[in-house]
């Protein structure tokens, strides 16, 4: 590192007179621990430079720490209600005295009544007492006495209380002092620590060293067009500074840290790299992680949610895939890929039907679901309840089945240290909630609490490396070089806190509660920011979402604009950027892209058989058949509610297929009409849908196709029926084929034609049911886009569609048409009105078409470039139905 | 006189009368902002509280701009800075009066000043009031984007959970039948909830209605009602326009006269003009039907087939018809759309099942958000409004710390229903001359936000004063502003003319159609221009759409090469979706052009290939996603090899990659990436995981290569998506980003940074202006789009009604075609869209200071123009009677101020060279720093895990060890034995469970009296030795770059020798000796203690032969000396 260069603030000189001022047997108290722990260091870096061997230890404690420790020494018979209990409490007083409103009384309730407490009691404010009770706040009066009187009778009290306790024992001399005293940094006590401080100051020799407080000096400020810029100029600076100071001397003060600290991380971890030793630090954020969103909790949660109203599969796959389990490692992947199936079910799927689709699609697999022989379902059960257990019993069940999935399978440190607490956690539910009872639905609610509380660090050291912190940790400390980031007027100060829970006067005498404490708590925390380091930096963006962004008061001017433009000004912060740095080559020497990607040298070789819907692929787009057809490549279905089209149409072609097969008798018998065919209809859906019966969206189906009075079906029916008028009659249903040849194509074709009729004078009549729109007239004969009648026809006319007593199929007049179903508004039997001559002729022009096509294929043009005739739009209409994009990579396509 | 030389001074002068309230209309470029700001600040200087003022706007930014404003003048005059110009004079003597007033902590806090959205005020007074407004305390108003996706949720939850009621259930059965209606489409129905979810406070007056009518039958009766009311209201409009005529005047004879011809329609016509009443609707419709076409011109074959007889044209009761009036006419045509009084509300039972269903919907809605204390947009209105709605009103002053004084509304013409009442609420009780003031400010012509819920009909209707509750109107001084301070001379006069003479000419109130008032130019002329440019829509050579896209390119390029300094050009668009076209025609001239909010950042082709990465590694099952690693631009397999890879027998394409990975290195790289990252899944961030990938591929060089610096920056919206969705599991973070994704937009340029050229909706430029404005498509179509085409109902309120709404529902999918009355509801939206698109219209004409370019397509036939109907060009048209010449050049009847141009020859000019490409600078050194030393405590060097299990799982194992040490340190300074209960509370309060800790109490109580007893232990925790510590802390330095820390549980000097002592409170195994207990203990912890007794010696720099150490077992009262 070059000359790092060392100027001291004013709080640099302050906290050296605090250290010098100490001797043994003097405490210094802090407000915060990050300040104690700082002249910790400091004391210890100067035994080092005074080459001191041993030394006792620097007295120092945070206040909190000290209160906590003089509780301990006073050996009352009150023990603090911990977090879990209090919440308990809150629970079990709210359940006898509901919150007004339908509030939902849930710990979150709790939780803000809890801190209610603790702020009306710090502020020496009695809880049960408001001068406006309005119907909210005379409700908290009552719980509040009711939670005093509960905290009474357990021989509890709130945290928040410990700071009288204290002042009452040293007022009485229960509690023996150190011989004196320093109080540090006390800026802004809340009401009970100044009652404690008044009582210290009478019993001890106590000495105050209040913050120093600066009016700006050496200042400079930058405003940003947007927040991500200014993170992005930030870390360009904190590099910059660490070429001249010791990272460690490098503090950046970000008042809303959570807003920041996300993008802050990643953009430092892509400047300065992640650390690779614990020796050693690039940074450090001051902003723990709560338990609740670390991987492994996460993950840890998941046999609750799978229980739960969440969606099966999609959790089910989770668990399966999770690294964390180690029951499963070695099957992931296929495992995993019993997803395919699943996705084709509706998403009501609970657990036994994903089971049940897995025995019946890849039986091989299921055992695999089993961890150690024990059936998933049978481990997962326990959650299923719905009747309470013991909290205790329930971590034991937790306990029993992460025994047998192998959860959890670490992997470093951030996974050892969570799982750490995530143990603990279960270890103080146990001691505080151990033997209450709840079903699995209320410990779920219980443990994402608990988890969303534990907040704990990783990694970091607040001696090594760019410190970053909020406002609050760094009342006290000392920089060389500060960066006050997102110094907005919303920032600092803070907006005053709604408050709900209190009156109006109550809100006056609490800190945040008005303009004028939050105004000067700010001005305050800024005049110390601003003695903290001789060189300070202050940047805001001009607007957020859109919103532009007045600076804080306290700065009002002068403000430079900045950016950071690595683009066009390069700069040699960001060519550490991985990302950036490889951009830029691309940049500068453009690569040349491969042009003929649609193109195959080496011949494919065809499947030797191919389905007539293959071929319509290919017409509409030959790379499509390529990848689809050919390869088999499709994308992964997206399981969404209701029935899937394709069941649809599957449904529909067998059942039409079974009404004409049963109701052919009749109709030689010359007497059909609704009445008569109902019956059969009816019967041939129950047929058809009998597996599906019970399904609820089946029912449906079946009633849009046999309503009470109408129905799809009576429509079609009655259309038939002017078709039979017509002298049309039905010859066979479900025509299966194969072998068709077609010049050209290595390949033969199969196919299934849904109907053939038969007329004496006009001939064979070849019809395609569709369950969606069809396509018309102008597709099927000039576009020449949709090939799957011409096909049928074509395989009549080749003398492969056999019918039994129908020999000669070939020599009839042919025509093809769609019968179109998808509602009886857009119900029609369409001939496509064209007569045998001129579907001889079509046929003409599409074997030309089909050979050139297939010989196109065959020399390896799989253009992607569907239906070459068709509109452009109608072009990136298939293209966004296709899903195929990302492997045709399709240029100038402008999909909206 | 403040402010003079101005047509409209007295107006301005008047505005900033503090004591009075207003209704003030001010046109686009009028200088409403300095308005506003002079009022406000006049008034902080007169109100006791900042507090007693409240501004409300309808955006973070216009909210944004007006604090920043007053906040500007307060500082300045706090520099005590002066101004020559008197308009800035005005505000700085307001706002050295407003410091005076103030203390800055008011004037200076976030929240001092009240200057707010709507939203943000009633997310204020909710915050303030959970309990009345009904809504769980700590609530928060959730993302627009995950507000979406909870309605998809609930309305898809809704669906599934209702069809599995038992059958026979009334909610089930009112869901299939809704289902049924849709055609059995599930997707159709889920929209629909989610839909009506979002748009629920309109449903309110549906419910409403119902809610007081149960009964199917009355409802059908009172609908009926409205109905057969509209029609008289259309018959009487119809008829008395129709009397004027002279064929209505002289009807009777028309009658008799076609009676004695025998012509056909004689028996068809009624014989007297008939009243204008419901029943007689099918009359008045043969009269329209007989004497218009259906396009609703007067017939012109007026014989036989249309119902006359032959040689009626040449009789003059044929000229009557041709003369008839064009209002006449359009009153006929309007009455041919009416439905009969049959087919009125056609399906009540439909509307039913419609409300079972999303009234269900909504309570699950309703509910989830309570629980998870969510607000969306509606919620919040409603919530803010319950406050007022109490049987004893919410005491606002309660709630607000100050009583409201002076409210200030900007953008009033964007205010919407539930805003309404709001501010009636808010002002309810005030009087006139009561020293309280409402100031509503905004101008109906660029009202553009109906998707929003805004009806500017609440402007006009504020005119007549603020309605309040439960007494008379509070009344509002009309104000009109004239001067514009904007624009251009010609651009002012053109926009005067166009808009007055025909675009806003004769408003329809019924569509909410606004007037134009003329503005007067106060911009001193300097050059400009002014063009339209159409392309013919025949075009067969190019896409014609292309051509003008192209011409746009161009045509920005010339206006670049003669902007000034500081000059800006806005390409404005009335729809997001014709961006990717003229984006394509901007760039490929070379126009570096800023987009805010780009294409859908979705169909970018890097983005879609980066996203494939992240598919890939959550999901190893998604063979596509696997396959497409292969084909993206920083792989790009060739389709030989790809077909290759294909071929391996294994069935997944993660296998199939993994077995090809020797035979390319393409395939091996990717495999590479993927694994490594693959052994992070879950537990590493997604975002973290695909960039890794991608960098590792080489991506960013690949897409800067193909796509620049916008790719580049595309990938990394892509990617702060993804960190933005993480949720901690990979299925999870994919699918919360797949639904981010579907509302993101590509992000600007970086490479376009510096550029003077915005391309943006007209939307988007509100509140915006440019000297150069480019307006494409103006063929644009403003009745094509919309989200749901076919929406469940249509509701409008009743011309001239007070509240009253007709309801029509959508026909049954499977069989209806549009019933009358749906179609007639659908018309009367139709006109007010239309309405709203003059607007838009004005709003984007308005932005430009100096020129504006307007472009677009339109058919020709002969010479005629046919425009896109309804469209601006259309308006454009029919204003300038354009015509093509012989020579295809453009002309006009009526037009000074238009360059006209068709089908201009595209002449190419060269485009930005790129520049700022130099090599990378070098990165700068940064290596991670090391720490100045590292601490260990002696504890720490004892290898726990090898000890045996000693009571290790034994959870109050620690409590018991802590507890006891502190026992011993509180007796060893003097203090007597804690009482049991103490003990009790000491060891609950280190975690142990509370029956539990009775019997540990005890248990240690007694080993602490016993020890007490032992000679040793009552001679150590004596006070009177020479020297002695408890509990003492030490630290030492064993090496230069280590520190050790440690507290020696008790130090006695007895005069000669150190004792130093380590407290153990375990004891020995079931069935382990005494002996070979300490004999391991001892073990254990020797260095422990001998590390102690170093410390010790160092730091009281005594001989090491006079330090004892000693380990003390209280549980078996036992001291054993370590040597
Ligand atoms: S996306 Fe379009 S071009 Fe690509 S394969 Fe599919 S249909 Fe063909």
């Amino acid at each position: 590192m070059k000359n790092k260069k060392n100027r001291s603030s004013t709080t640099d000189e302050w906290q050296q007179k605090l250290v010098d001022a100490w001797q043994p047997g003097t405490l210094i108290l802090t407000s915060g621990g990050r300040l104690a722990r700082q002249l910790i260091h400091r004391y210890r870096l100067q035994q080092i430079e005074k080459n001191n061997e041993s030394w006792q230890t620097l007295k120092v404690r945070s206040l909190n720490g000290w209160l906590n420790q003089c509780w301990q020494d006073l050996w009352g018979d009150e023990a603090p209600a911990s977090s879990w209990l209090r919440l308990h409490l809150w629970q079990e007083i709210l359940r006898n005295d509901p919150p007004p409103a339908e509030l939902p009384l849930d710990l979150p309730l709790c939780q803000t009544l809890d801190q209610i407490y603790g702020v009306l009691i710090r502020h020496r404010l009695d809880p049960r007492q408001a001068q406006y009770p309005s119907p909210l706040i005379s409700w908290r009066q009552h719980v509040c006495g009711e939670f005093i009187a509960t905290l009474r009778d357990a021989n509890r009290y709130h945290p928040a209380e410990l700071p009288l306790k204290i002042a009452e024992a040293i007022n009485l001399g229960r509690l023996s002092l150190p011989e004196s005293l320093i109080l540090a940094a006390f800026e802004a006590p809340a009401p009970v620590e100044e009652q404690l401080f008044s009582v210290l100051s009478q019993k001890a020799d106590v000495a105050v060293f209040p913050l120093p407080r600066e009016q700006p000096g050496n200042v400079q400020a930058f405003t940003l067009p947007d927040q991500k810029q200014e993170i992005l100029h930030l870390g360009q600076e904190l590099l910059r500074s660490c070429q001249e100071l010791r990272p460690g001397s490098i503090g950046v003060v970000v008042p809303n840290l959570d807003l920041y600290a996300p993008a802050l991380r990643r953009i430092l971890n892509s400047l300065m790299g992640q650390r690779s030793t614990p020796h050693e630090e690039s940074f450090n954020i001051t902003l723990g992680t709560p338990l609740l969103e670390h991987p492994l909790a996460q993950a840890a949660l998941i046999p609750f949610k799978l229980v739960g109203d969440e969606e099966k599969r999609h959790l089910l796959i989770e668990l399966l895939l999770s690294p964390y389990y180690g029951a499963w490692a070695g099957h992931r992947r296929q495992l995993a890929r019993l997803d395919r199936h699943w996705r084709e079910m509706i998403p009501e799927a609970d657990l036994d039907s994903l089971y049940g689709k897995a025995y019946g699609r890849e039986p091989k697999l299921v055992p695999h679901l089993s961890p150690g022989g024990t059936d998933l379902l049978k481990l997962l059960a326990p959650f299923q309840r719905h009747s309470s257990i013991s909290v205790a019993k329930w971590i034991e069940i937790l306990n029993k089945l992460w025994m047998v999935v192998q959860f959890p399978v670490l992997a470093d440190e951030s996974d050892r240290v969570a799982y750490n607490h995530l143990k603990s956690t279960l270890t103080s539910m146990v001691a505080d909630l151990g033997s209450l009872s709840m079903d699995s639905h209320t410990f779920l609610a219980w443990l994402r609490q608990a988890l969303s509380g534990e907040v704990f660090q990783v990694e970091g050291s607040e001696d090594a490396g760019v410190q970053i912190m909020g406002l609050i940790e760094s009342r006290g400390l000392t920089f060389q070089r500060l960066f006050l980031v997102g110094m907005t007027s919303t920032a600092l100060p803070q907006p005053v806190r709604p408050l709900p829970f209190l009156d109006f006067e109550e809100r006056r005498k609490v800190l945040g509660g008005t303009l004028r404490s939050q105004y000067e708590f700010a001005y305050g925390a800024f005049q110390h920011l601003m003695a903290s380091a001789p060189q300070i930096i202050l940047t805001r963006p001009e607007e957020m979402e859109g919103e532009p962004l007045s600076p804080t008061p306290f700065w009002p001017t002068p403000w430079n604009s900045a950016s950071v433009d690595f683009w066009t000004v390069p700069n040699a912060a960001w060519s550490r950027a991985g990302w950036l740095s490889s951009a830029w080559k691309g940049l500068i020497t453009p690569r040349p892209e491969e042009t003929a990607a649609d193109h195959l040298t080496t011949p494919i070789s065809f499947p030797k058989s191919l389905s007539v819907s293959s071929l319509a692929v290919a017409f509409k787009c030959p790379f499509r058949f390529l990848i689809q057809e050919v390869l088999g490549l499709k994308p992964l279905a997206e399981p969404e509610g209701g029935i899937r089209p394709e069941n649809r149409g599957l449904s529909m072609h067998q059942v039409l297929a079974c009404i004409t097969r049963n109701l052919r008798p009749r109709l030689q018998e010359g007497k059909l009409d609704w009445e008569l065919a109902f019956p059969s209809v009816q019967q041939c859906i129950d047929t058809v849908h009998e597996q599906m019966a019970a399904i609820p969206n089946w029912q449906v189906e079946r009633r849009r196709w046999l309503g009470k009075e109408y129905g799809l079906l009576k429509s079609w029916f009655q259309e038939e029926l002017e078709h039979l008028k017509a002298g049309w009659r039905w010859l066979a249903e479900e025509i299966p084929f194969e072998g068709l040849t077609v010049e050209g194509w290595p390949t033969r074709f199969n196919g299934r034609i849904d109907r053939i009729d038969f007329h004496p004078e006009l001939g064979l009549l070849c019809w395609d049911y569709k369950s969606g729109s069809s396509p018309n007239f102008l597709e099927v004969f000039s576009h020449l886009s949709e090939p799957q009648l011409p096909a049928y026809l074509l395989a009549i006319l080749q003398g492969i569609v056999k019918l039994p007593g129908h020999s000669r199929l070939h020599e009839y007049p042919l025509q093809a048409g769609y019968i179109t179903l998808k509602s009886e508004k857009e119900l029609k039997l369409d001939r496509l009105r064209a007569d045998a001559e001129q579907w001889q002729g079509l046929l003409g022009v599409w074997q030309k078409r089909l050979l050139e096509l297939g010989q196109q294929l065959q020399q390896g043009h799989f253009h992607a470039e569907p239906v070459p005739s068709a509109q452009p739009r109608e072009r990136e209409r298939l293209c966004s139905y296709c899903g195929l994009l990302t492997v045709c990579d399709r240029k100038n396509l402008k999909l909206s | 006189m403040l402010i003079d030389n101005l047509p409209d001074e007295q107006v301005r002068n008047a505005a900033l009368d503090i004591r009075r309230s207003f209704h003030l209309e001010a046109p686009a470029g009028s200088g409403k902002t300095w308005l506003l700001t002079g009022r406000f600040l006049r008034l902080l200087a007169e109100v006791d509280h900042p507090h007693e003022i409240v501004a409300l706007t309808f955006t973070n930014k216009a909210a944004g701009e007006m604090r920043q404003r007053i906040r500007d003048f307060l500082t300045k005059t706090e520099k005590e800075e002066v101004s020559q110009y008197p308009y800035e004079k005005i505000l700085l003597e307001a706002a050295s009066a407003a410091r005076a007033r103030q203390p800055v902590h008011r004037l200076q806090a976030p929240d001092g000043l009240k200057i707010m959205t709507f939203h943000g005020f009633c997310l204020h007074l909710v915050q303030r009031a959970p309990l009345e407004a009904f809504v769980p305390p700590g609530s928060k108003v959730m993302p627009d984007e995950e507000q979406r996706q909870l309605r998809t949720q609930v309305a898809a939850r809704t669906i599934q959970d209702l069809l599995y009621r038992p059958s026979g259930d009334s909610l089930r059965e009112a869901l299939e039948n809704r289902l049924l209606r849709l055609n059995n489409n599930w997707v159709a129905l889920r929209d629909e909830l989610a839909d009506l979810l979002e748009k629920r406070d309109l449903l309110d007056d549906l419910l409403t209605l119902m809610g007081h009518h149960p009964d199917k039958e009355q409802l059908e009766e009172i609908l009926t009602g409205r109905l057969e009311l509209l029609i008289k209201l259309r018959l009487e409009k119809c008829r008395a326009a129709f009397e004027t005529t002279s064929l209505g005047s002289n009807w009777s004879n028309f009658v008799s006269h076609l009676h004695e011809h025998n012509a056909d329609a004689a028996d068809r016509l009624p014989e007297i003009l008939p009243p204008p009443e419901g029943a007689k609707l099918e009359n008045w419709q043969e009269i329209a039907t007989t004497l218009t076409t259906l396009e609703g011109k007067p017939r012109k074959r007026l014989g036989p087939a249309t119902g006359f007889y032959k040689g009626f044209n040449n009789t003059n009761w044929a000229g009557t018809i041709q003369e008839l009036s064009p209002e006449s006419l359009e009153h006929l045509q309007n009455v041919k759309k009416l439905p009969p009084l049959a087919d009125g509300i056609a399906n009540i039972d439909t509307l039913y099942d419609l409300v079972l269903v999303v009234g269900e919907a909504l309570n699950r809605y309703r509910s989830i958000c309570r629980q998870r204390r969510l607000l969306d947009y509606v919620e919040l209105e409603q919530a803010a409004l319950r406050l007022f709605d109490q049987e004893s009103p919410t005491d606002l002053q309660l709630l607000l710390d100050r009583k409201i004084k002076h409210l200030l509304v900007d953008e009033f013409q964007d205010t919407s229903r539930s805003q309404w009442l709001l501010l009636q609420h808010l002002c309810s009780g005030w009087q006139t001359d009561s020293g309280r003031t409402l100031f509503v400010v905004g101008d109906p012509k660029q009202s553009i936000y109906a998707f929003r819920k805004a009806e500017v009909s609440l402007f006009m209707e504020a005119r007549k004063g603020l309605p309040l509750p439960g007494q008379d109107s509070l009344p509002l001084e009309g104000l009109q502003l004239l001067a514009n301070f904007r624009s251009h001379p010609h651009l002012v006069h053109w926009n005067n003319e166009i808009f007055a003479q025909t675009i806003m000419s004769e408003p329809d109130p019924e569509a909410d159609e606004v007037v134009h008032v003329a503005a007067e130019a106060l911009v001193a002329p300097t050059p400009d221009q002014l063009s339209l440019t159409l392309f013919s829509s025949e075009n067969q050579v190019n896409h014609p759409r292309g051509a003008e896209a192209e011409w746009l390119g161009q045509a920005v390029l010339q206006e670049l090469e003669q902007l000034s300094e500081g000059e800006k050009i806005g390409i404005l668009l009335f729809a997001r979706t014709h961006l990717p076209l003229y984006l394509q025609g901007l760039q490929s001239a070379g126009v570096a052009v800023r987009v805010q909010e780009g294409a859908p950042l979705l169909a970018q082709r890097e983005v879609m290939h980066l996203r494939q990465i992240a598919h890939a590694l959550v999901r190893p099952q998604d063979d596509l996603a696997w396959a497409a690693l292969l084909r993206a631009p920083w792989s790009q397999l060739t389709l030989d090899q790809f077909v290759q890879v294909a071929s391996q027998p294994e069935p997944s394409w993660l296998d199939k990659i993994k077995t090809s990975k020797k035979n390319s290195s393409i395939t091996a790289n990717v495999w590479q990436a993927m694994t490594k990252a693959r052994q992070r899944l879950a537990r590493d961030g997604l975002a973290v995981l695909v960039e890794n990938v991608w960098v590792e591929l080489d991506g960013p060089e690949a897409v800067a290569s193909n796509s620049s610096t916008a790719g580049v920056a595309n990938c990394r919206s892509y990617l702060d998506i993804l960190a933005q969705a993480e949720q901690g599991l990979p299925e999870d973070t994919l699918v919360k980003a797949e639904m981010l994704l579907q509302n993101a937009y590509a992000p600007p340029d970086p490479g376009a940074a510096p550029s003077p050229v915005e391309l943006m909706t007209v939307h988007r430029a509100k509140g915006l202006e440019f000297d150069v404005i480019f307006l494409p498509f103006l063929d644009w179509n403003p009745l094509s789009g919309g989200r749901l085409s076919q929406p469940p109902y249509l509701v409008e309120r009743l011309p001239d009604s007070r509240g009253e709404h007709l309801i029509a529902m959508a026909p049954d999918r499977r069989r209806e075609k549009r019933p009358g009355l749906y179609k007639l509801l659908g018309d009367i939206g139709n006109k007010k869209k239309l309405a709203e698109a003059k607007r838009i219209f004005y709003v984007a004409v308005t932005r430009a200071r100096r020129s504006l370019y307007l472009s677009g397509l339109v058919a020709t036939r002969d010479g005629e123009l046919f425009p896109q109907n309804s469209s601006p060009l259309w308006w454009l048209c029919n204003h300038h009677q354009l015509k093509l010449s012989e020579n295809q050049e453009l002309i006009a009847k009526n037009n000074d101020f238009l360059d006209l141009y068709f089908n201009p020859l595209v002449t190419h000019r060269s485009g930005r060279e790129k520049t700022g490409i130099h090599e990378l600078p070098e990165p700068l050194p940064f290596s991670p720093e090391p720490l100045p030393y590292s601490t260990f405590s002696p504890s720490q060097s004892i290898a726990w895990d090898q000890a045996p299990g000693e009571h290790k799982d034994d959870p109050n194992r620690r409590a018991k060890g802590t507890v006891t040490h502190r026992i011993m340190e509180h007796l060893s300074l003097g203090g007597p034995l804690p009482e049991p209960v103490a003990l009790v509370a000491a060891l609950i309060n280190e975690g142990v469970p509370e029956t539990e800790a009775k019997p540990l109490a005890e248990n240690i109580l007694r080993d602490v009296q016993l020890c007490l007893q032992e000679e040793f232990c009552s001679w150590l925790l004596k006070q009177d030795h020479p020297q002695s510590y408890s509990e003492w802390s030490l630290e030492d330095r064993p090496a230069t770059d280590k520190i050790r820390t440690g507290t020696v549980d008790r130090i006695v000097f007895d005069g000669s020798d150190w004792w130093v002592v380590d407290y153990k409170t375990s004891r020995p195994l079931d069935g382990e000796s005494i002996d070979s207990f300490l004999e391991r203990e001892c073990q254990l912890y020797r260095p422990q203690l001998l590390a102690y007794g170093e410390m010790v010696t160092k730091y009281f720099k005594v001989d090491s032969g006079s330090v004892r150490t000693v380990l003390y077992f209280t549980t078996l009262q036992r001291k054993v000396e370590l040597k």
